[in-house]
């Protein structure tokens, strides 16, 4: 710290940089001292970017030296590729969908979960369990039970007399069930949930009882504004995760997107583009658009932030 | 209180040393052969044969038959007991072929398949194998002809055939018989497939289906087009052929048969998890005919060993042996890149497993060899090895005069992948009415074209 504090007087001094012998020992001390992830961090996640950014203007295969070739990645992308836009849309519903549908579940049950009530740790191990069942053993389990054919869910719809559904094969019903299936996993958002619950202080809920309250008005006054924090990290979260869906659709259609597509999502055109047709520079430039996207809306979410996000302690 | 006399820049040059000499060590060829070490007395050993660790990428097939291939590496050890056979079994062998490419740091020898040959080969990052084959006195003729070409690019035989995919159609005796169809008398010709189909077709009230006879799948269209004299790619001139007449045909006969399926109760039935699982339709008795390769045997007799099943050939047009020569077969190669470390050892081991034991690399690992002269001695050990009492042990004849018939293979140019995934995305368009056949094949023929034109002028 007296180091740091001598940097800051060396800094704020009239010659800027001119470092006392001890500084420089203790900035080169430092500096190696952090250097394993300085280096790791230029080595595995800078250069892949900005290499990245510069192969979305190529045409490359790995194997030869990419040729430049301006534009034309992004331009046949969004003129040319018949499966872009379906792909661009496919997402989008997931996003619309899925999002909502999560953040809604996720935060009913924590409440479910906040209540006093005994066997509450089992109750919330169980709710908590499915979200740590890797993605690939959750494909393969609701492959089955989502089977029109033999799965038990159409099965318990012909025992009521219900007319059943093909979850996977008609194209109206994969985007669904893809969607029923990515809910099943909320749990890590329902217990990041659960904890901003319980950090909610009691004095508040005291006071609207005092008030008369009822439950309704607690939960939309006093629960929901002490959550939008939460909420507001969970939605950015959601947002970044659901635009580069995969996993669920990748194994349940065997990459093929299902029927007319209807479960090609962005990121499995992308993957297609990479490492099936040797496309890397028209793979970057995918990925840079999808990042622009993301960018962009987790920019607008930020930038809405001050008008429906509650931070306790901040003034206003 | 004395100080440590290592002082800090000591002890920084110290450690600068080690990790050093650590990261050297780490780069240091794996496998390198130990120093002839002195015996005592000051005695100089007498030089050992330098050992050679053989880097092989291979497909990852599951542990059991990845320690089945491992057998032809320990069988090229015991002939040459200086080279050590090393596989690196990987699912995405592919991934990992281009980026070892890239590092400078290839297999000696890999796993590889046409479209991915295509790139590679035509990019120069694989040997081209021509003269060694012929030098060692093969021929095209001795090998399947489809594997051969479709190792073959521009010309020039970048992979040495490997295992071949011989498919038959699989017909289940009792559901002929459920049928009142003759079970001896499996379908020759596709109109008798299709009438057959007809007849052994069950469904319930609400239009379900119980049992099938041919069950239509992405990627059978392709063979249907080959074996009524169609094609996909005009090699002379560069030119993609998906709309040819024969093609559309084809997709119409198929749209017609699925007609009657009902697409969505088709996609239904079809769709389970595991082809070789206990879900099989075949296994369950639901399906009559199931087109796949010799190797399913192992999957039927676990799970549905009191089924009494045969194998005949893929109907065709007249049924006729001539007509064999349209089959089109597909299947996996061992190509070696050009900056191998040990390229002549590399080629001998390839030389060994895939033409010299053709016939031990079949039967051991459930492959088909692509070499024409081994396809007895491959039956005779796949039969020893299954036994002769087995359901498939008579009709392995077939999956083998099917290999050596077939003359036809999906081309093998640089956007083959691309090429495959249009074909599957307008059949389901086709199939599920959205686009007539006509529109759906000049639409691939379009995209796949201009892709290629891209290929070419990079």
């Amino acid at each position: 710290m007296a180091a740091f504090q001598e940097l800051l007087r060396a800094r704020s001094g009239r010659q800027v940089w001119r470092f006392t012998p001890a500084v420089r020992r203790d900035l080169r001390n430092g500096l190696l001292f952090v250097s394993p992830w300085l280096i790791g961090l230029l080595v595995f996640t800078v250069y892949p970017i900005v290499s990245s950014f510069y192969y979305s203007f190529t045409v490359y295969d790995i194997v030869s030296p990419a040729q430049f070739v301006g534009l034309t990645n992004y331009r046949d992308l969004l003129t040319h590729d018949p499966l872009f836009w379906i792909t661009v849309r496919n997402t989008l519903f997931l996003v619309c969908v899925f999002i909502p549908a999560s953040l809604l579940l996720a935060l009913s049950l924590a409440l479910l979960l906040n209540a006093k009530i005994s066997g509450m740790a089992f109750y919330r191990t169980v709710f908590f369990l499915p979200s740590i069942v890797p993605d690939v053993v959750v494909a393969v389990l609701w492959a089955w039970m989502l089977n029109t054919q033999f799965g038990l869910a159409n099965a318990s719809l012909r025992r009521f007399g219900l007319p059943t559904i093909g979850w996977m094969t008609d194209p109206m019903w994969t985007k669904p069930s893809l969607i029923l299936i990515a809910l099943w996993t909320v749990g890590g958002a329902m217990v990041i949930f659960l904890a901003a619950v319980q950090d909610i202080p009691e004095h508040l809920y005291e006071a609207a009882d005092l008030d008369g309250a009822s439950t309704w008005r607690k939960l939309w006054h006093v629960t929901l504004p002490m959550l939008t924090p939460t909420i507001f990290f969970n939605l950015v979260l959601g947002i970044i995760g659901t635009f580069q869906a995969f996993t669920l659709s990748f194994v349940l259609t065997g990459g093929s997107g299902g029927p007319l597509s209807s479960a090609l999502f962005y990121a499995m055109l992308l993957y297609r583009n990479a490492f099936s047709y040797f496309k890397m520079g028209y793979a970057s430039a995918m990925a840079w658009l999808l990042f622009a996207v993301i960018f962009a809306i987790t920019f607008l979410v930020f930038r809405t932030a001050q008008y429906w996000v509650y931070y306790e302690g901040e003034s206003g | 209180m004395k100080r440590s006399n290592l002082s800090r820049r000591e002890f920084l040059r110290a450690g600068a040393l080690v990790t050093g000499a650590a990261a050297l060590a780490a780069c240091a060829p794996a496998g390198a052969p130990a120093a002839p070490s002195a015996a005592g007395g000051g005695e100089v050993a007498a030089p050992v044969a330098e050992v050679i660790h053989l880097n092989v990428l291979a497909e990852n097939w599951g542990e059991i038959y990845n320690n089945l291939m491992t057998v032809i590496g320990d069988e090229y050890t015991k002939v040459n007991p200086n080279v050590i056979v090393d596989w690196n079994f990987d699912p995405d062998w592919q991934t990992k072929l281009t980026t070892l490419i890239a590092a400078g740091t290839p297999p000696d020898c890999n796993h590889i398949r046409p479209g991915a040959l295509a790139v590679l080969g035509r990019k120069g990052a694989l040997l081209d194998l021509t003269d060694r084959v012929q030098a060692a006195g093969h021929t095209r003729d001795d090998f399947l002809i489809s594997i051969y070409d479709s190792s073959t690019y521009d010309g020039k035989l970048y992979a040495l055939p490997g295992g071949a995919d011989y498919i038959c159609i699989f017909y289940s005796k009792d559901a002929m018989r459920d049928a009142g169809l003759d079970p001896e008398k499996p379908p020759m010709t596709t109109a008798e497939l299709i009438d057959q189909s007809k007849t052994i077709l069950t469904q319930n009230a609400s239009g379900e289906i119980e049992r099938i006879g041919y069950m239509p799948r992405p990627g059978h269209q392709q063979n249907w087009s080959f074996i009524h004299g169609g094609g996909y790619y005009d090699e002379v001139n560069q030119k993609i052929t998906a709309n040819n007449p024969v093609n559309v045909e084809v997709y119409d006969w198929l749209h017609e048969y699925v007609k009657l399926l009902d697409v969505n109760k088709l996609a239904a039935f079809s769709e389970r998890p595991g082809t070789y699982e206990a879900g099989n339709p075949f296994s369950t008795k639901q399906a009559a005919f199931f087109f796949d390769g010799f190797w399913t045997f192992e999957a039927l007799d676990q799970h549905a060993p009191d089924i009494d099943y045969g194998v005949a050939f893929w109907p065709t047009p007249n049924g006729t042996a001539d007509e064999r020569k349209n089959y089109a077969i597909s299947g996996w190669m061992y190509s070696v890149p050009k900056d191998s470390p040990h390229l002549d050892q590399a080629w001998d081991f390839i030389n060994f497993a895939f033409i010299d034991k053709a016939a031990l690399m079949g039967y051991k690992t459930l492959n088909g060899p692509c070499v024409k002269a081994a396809l007895a001695e491959w039956e005779v050990g796949l039969r020893e090895q299954m036994g002769a009492d087995n359901r498939i042990a008579n009709y392995l004849n077939v999956f083998a005069e099917t290999g050596a018939a077939a003359t036809n293979f999906f081309p093998t140019i640089p956007v083959g992948g691309y090429y495959s995934d249009e074909l599957n995305r307008v059949y389901d368009l086709v199939m599920r009415d959205e686009m007539t056949s006509q529109a759906a094949l000049d639409e691939v023929t379009a995209n796949v074209q201009a892709e290629l034109d891209k290929a070419m002028a990079a």
